[in-house]
């Protein structure tokens, strides 16, 4: 190999060196005990993961994160859904386009900016930060994601299936209903995980919006500003463990769905 | 397309402008507003006046907060664009069983809860973290590295290995939709392995480096968190400083006003990567 | 000759794409590889090009084996099926792209690139964007990129296949001029019959990863070796038979429809009991109008079918000897039938020995 070879794969080796050590060494210390850089391996122990769990107020923190995730999700796929299908219905070239640009605004912009315009105007319909809140702010988070990925669906839905149904002399929402809904179902699930998943890890707009109530991201990150203890390591360690299962199953069924998607296109 | 519209399409059209006017366009107006505003006595009040902003151009302080996150965004997208770059290369056009694997090892610290990965790095940054107890103990360095943390070095860091995969992973996705003939028919016209590089790969994943360094530019212009928990008082920037004033500050309407100024930031870089996604031949094609 | 393939393998995934394949490219002919899809043809030109690797054998040019050669230090060019131009380029970077690689100054280069384009008829579009050019533009743009390196051979893989009809007729005399001109080796890969009989020199039909018949043009249509050959190579009539004696010029077979006659060809080794296939193509068949046929291969038939194809008419004929058995006959027109059709529309047809072809009936 060349020299420059050399570089770049040293590069390559650095980046996914510092993209996995920090986080395998919480993980590492979540079941060690580490003395002066070296790890002791003999206290290995699930005491971190004891202390966790006894610790009851952590259970209505994750209560909390998952009833935010699961309303944030229905209604960001409700709303997302209506847009996408008014969009698909032929409407004006520039609505659509201002719909979109609107739809994608708080994707585009800074979450800080996004939740402490939502802190303002929360306040000036006096609306209190508290749980609710926090629902209507993720449903803001997640909509250009939902939207996107149902609107590509009704997108790549031939036009002439709908046709063939009014042909074969089915009303509107009849063709809605075993045609367009059955073909875009797929795709609502997937938005439906996807918002889920956003929501279940929001922090900035959440911190903005929370008030004295708290999520699983919040409680984290106020657990972290005191320091480091086994317990937050515990902690992390299993957030760490549930996301790569959930990502390794996600590609998984992605990669399976795929070539079906492709016939459909 | 006719200029005249049903009155169906009319209510369809005002119906979704409704929804996500109230939903997004009016908090953001009504922020907008306040940016206007001014406290008094820990009260907001509505006058109007660009006082908020006046006080932004003037005060150096500001200038140089501004000047600071603006130079610090730039440098984490510089060097996660190179780094997502080289990386991205390496992953490309691997066996399809590597191929998913690489893309998941790229997914999975994207995937993973933002405020873990800062936890994760901060504590091996720490000076009681893993990377100062294992030089020390190694006999590298005889006292920990106090300047690890919290300063704007801990924070430039933390910011890059958090956005690393943001700059892989678009990079690498529009470099494999690159048709493999056009690799092929440069090699056969006489390319060399950087030639084909710079010829071919490098133009035509340009759309997927625009999405990168956009993506990256507006996360560390805009981000908060991670200056909070690793910056110490050094480290400070626009969007901890705007955070400040919704929190210990209290001064909301000129919180507002360094948002809007965040804003801007953030448009200008969006349309600029925008520009740079959409080259001039693929403009033309449209 | 400038390369020859000798005892090319080509294994891919376990599976044997080419086999044992040997092959010589004159210098300066317009060489066809005709074959239908998954014969190996596209595997013979990536090997050549260099896009892909041969498992053994060997690659020689002029005589030195260039067979581990980088496809970018071969001396050849390739025009590619779906023309695989550089989308973000002009047409003048696209077709200036090879000496730009190798470092050729600007100002030489743009006098090049407008020579190469008014080569291929596309004077002032150097400024174009691929997208907005037409696909015989593409077409023309990636042969000019492909000559204008001056390469020994160029690879053209399929280029017609995208075009419609009318199209593909002006390209294939255009490309055919163009190779002419130039001087250059053409390798063309097609898998339409007609296209290699109406541009080649010579044609190398394949099929299954083997070379089935090399030769020209007319001695593929008229002189296949192999059964493959006679049915790839257009429409056919075919007919089992037992070659019964050898004369010195003539082959005599005993069939269903009787005895029938063929001229020995210097490459016939049958012998007598050797089961043969007849081959007449429809347009050799005649139908005795006058009553002035020779006696030779004269086949009584009715008249089952007929198609009126434009300048000519298709009529599929049956024989009572042998059912299940249908020969397609070319007539100029559409007069002749009423004239030639005795009762109940039988007729007789005739072929010369000469315009028949004897192929084994086994194998291939």
């Amino acid at each position: 190999m060349r020299p420059i070879s050399w570089v770049l794969a040293g590069v390559t080796l650095v980046a996914f060196i510092a993209m996995y050590l920090p986080v395998l060494v919480v993980a590492l210390l979540s079941f060690f005990w580490v003395r002066r850089g070296v790890v002791q391996w003999e206290s290995f122990s699930f005491d971190a993961f004891a202390a966790l769990a006894a610790n009851a107020d952590l259970t209505g923190v994750l209560t909390n994160s998952i009833l935010i995730a699961a309303a944030a999700s229905l209604l960001s796929v409700a709303v997302a859904a209506i847009l996408a299908l008014l969009v698909a219905s032929r409407m004006p070239r520039a609505v659509v386009a201002l719909v979109e640009f609107m739809v994608f605004l708080p994707f585009v912009l800074p979450p800080i900016v996004t939740g402490l315009s939502l802190l303002i105007a929360f306040r000036e319909v006096g609306l209190a930060r508290g749980l609710a809140a926090v629902t209507v702010g993720h449903v803001v988070v997640v909509l250009a994601v939902v939207y996107s990925t149902i609107i590509n669906r009704l997108r790549a839905l031939s036009p002439t299936l709908v046709a063939a149904s009014a042909d074969l002399g089915a009303n509107g929402w009849q063709t809605f209903r075993f045609v367009v809904l059955p073909q875009m179902s797929s795709a609502l699930v997937a938005a439906g995980v996807l918002a889920f998943a956003l929501s279940l890890d929001e922090t900035v707009v959440t911190l903005f919006l929370v008030g004295d109530s708290s999520t699983l991201p919040i409680r984290l990150y106020s657990l972290m500003r005191v320091g480091i203890s086994a317990e937050v390591n515990a902690l992390a360690t299993l957030v760490i463990g549930f996301t790569t299962v959930v990502a390794i199953f996600a590609g998984r069924a992605l990669l399976q769905h795929n070539p079906h998607e492709g016939n459909n296109a | 397309m006719s200029g005249r519209f049903s009155g169906a399409t009319l209510a369809k059209s005002a119906l979704a402008v409704a929804i996500l006017g109230v939903l997004i366009v009016l908090p953001l107006a009504v922020f907008l507003a306040h940016s206007f505003y001014r406290m008094e006595d820990r009260e907001i009040v509505r006058a109007f006046s660009f006082a908020n902003y006046a006080e932004l151009a003037s005060n150096p302080a500001y200038r140089s907060v501004f000047v600071q996150t603006l130079w610090l965004a730039l440098q984490v997208t510089f060097i996660n664009t190179v780094v997502g770059w080289i990386v991205a290369r390496a992953m490309w056009r691997r066996r399809q069983r590597l191929h998913f694997a690489l893309i998941l090892a790229v997914a999975v610290p994207l995937l993973l809860s933002y405020v873990i990965k800062i936890y994760a790095v901060r504590m091996f940054l720490g000076v009681n973290g893993l990377l100062n107890s294992t030089l020390t103990s190694l006999g590298i360095i005889d006292e920990p590295l106090g300047f690890l943390l919290f300063n704007m070095a801990a924070v430039r860091i933390t910011l890059c290995v958090v956005l690393l995969p943001y700059s892989i992973l678009p990079i690498f996705l529009t470099l494999e939709r690159v048709p493999s003939r056009l690799v092929q028919a440069a090699e056969d016209l006489g390319a060399s392995a950087t030639q084909v590089f710079w010829t071919v790969l490098f133009p035509l994943a340009l759309p997927g480096t625009a999405m990168a360094t956009t993506l990256t530019f507006v996360f560390a212009a805009g981000d908060f968190l991670i200056p909070e928990l690793v910056g110490g008082p050094n480290g400070f920037t626009l969007g901890r400083l705007i955070f400040t004033q919704f929190g210990l500050a209290y001064n909301w309407p000129f919180g507002a006003a360094l948002a809007v100024l965040l804003v801007v930031v953030t448009l200008t870089a969006v349309v600029l990567g925008q520009r740079l996604a959409q080259p001039r031949w693929q403009r033309q094609n449209a | 000759m400038v390369l020859r393939l000798d005892r090319v393998t080509k294994v891919y995934n376990q599976f044997t794409v080419l086999q044992e394949l040997s092959l010589d490219v004159r210098r300066g002919e317009f060489l066809t590889i005709l074959g239908p899809s998954g014969s190996g043809k596209t595997t013979v030109l990536q090997l050549i090009a260099g896009i892909a690797q041969h498992t053994s054998g060997r690659l020689l040019f002029n005589g030195k084996d260039i067979g581990r050669l980088p496809a970018s230090q071969r001396p050849f060019n390739t025009v590619f099926q779906d023309y695989a131009l550089f989308p973000h380029m002009t047409v003048a970077d696209n077709v200036g792209y090879g000496p730009r690689i190798k470092g050729m100054n600007r100002r030489d280069l743009l006098s090049l690139v407008e020579q190469a384009l008014e080569h291929v008829e596309l004077g002032g579009m150097g400024k174009r964007y691929p997208a907005q050019l037409s696909g015989g533009q593409r077409q023309r743009v990636a042969l000019a990129r492909a000559l204008i390196n001056k390469p020994s051979i160029v690879l053209l893989d399929e280029p017609l296949s995208a075009l419609d009809a009318v199209l593909r007729r002006q390209m294939q005399v255009f490309l055919k001029a163009a190779q002419r001109s130039s001087g250059v080796t053409f390798v063309f890969v097609t898998h339409d019959q007609e296209e290699a009989v109406a541009m080649s020199d010579r044609i190398c039909v394949m099929n299954g990863g083997r070379v089935e018949q090399l030769g020209t043009p007319a001695q593929i249509y008229h002189e296949p070796s192999n059964r493959f050959v006679s049915s790839f190579m257009g429409e056919t009539n075919a007919l089992s038979a037992i070659v019964w004696s050898i004369d010195n010029d003539r082959v005599v077979l005993r069939s269903a429809l009787g005895d029938l006659i063929a001229y020995k060809r210097p490459y016939y080794a049958f012998v007598p009991g050797a089961e043969v296939l007849l081959n007449v193509r429809p347009e050799s068949v005649q139908l005795d109008v006058s009553g002035g046929a020779p006696n030779t291969n004269r086949l009584v038939a009715k008249v089952v079918d007929r198609a009126f194809l434009g300048p000519n008419s298709k009529l599929t004929l049956a024989f009572p000897q042998a059912q299940n058995l249908h020969w397609d006959v070319r007539t100029l027109g559409n007069h002749e039938l009423p004239a030639a059709a005795g009762k109940a529309g039988e007729v007789t047809a005739w072929f010369r020995p000469e315009d028949c072809a004897l192929v084994p009936a086994s194998g291939s």
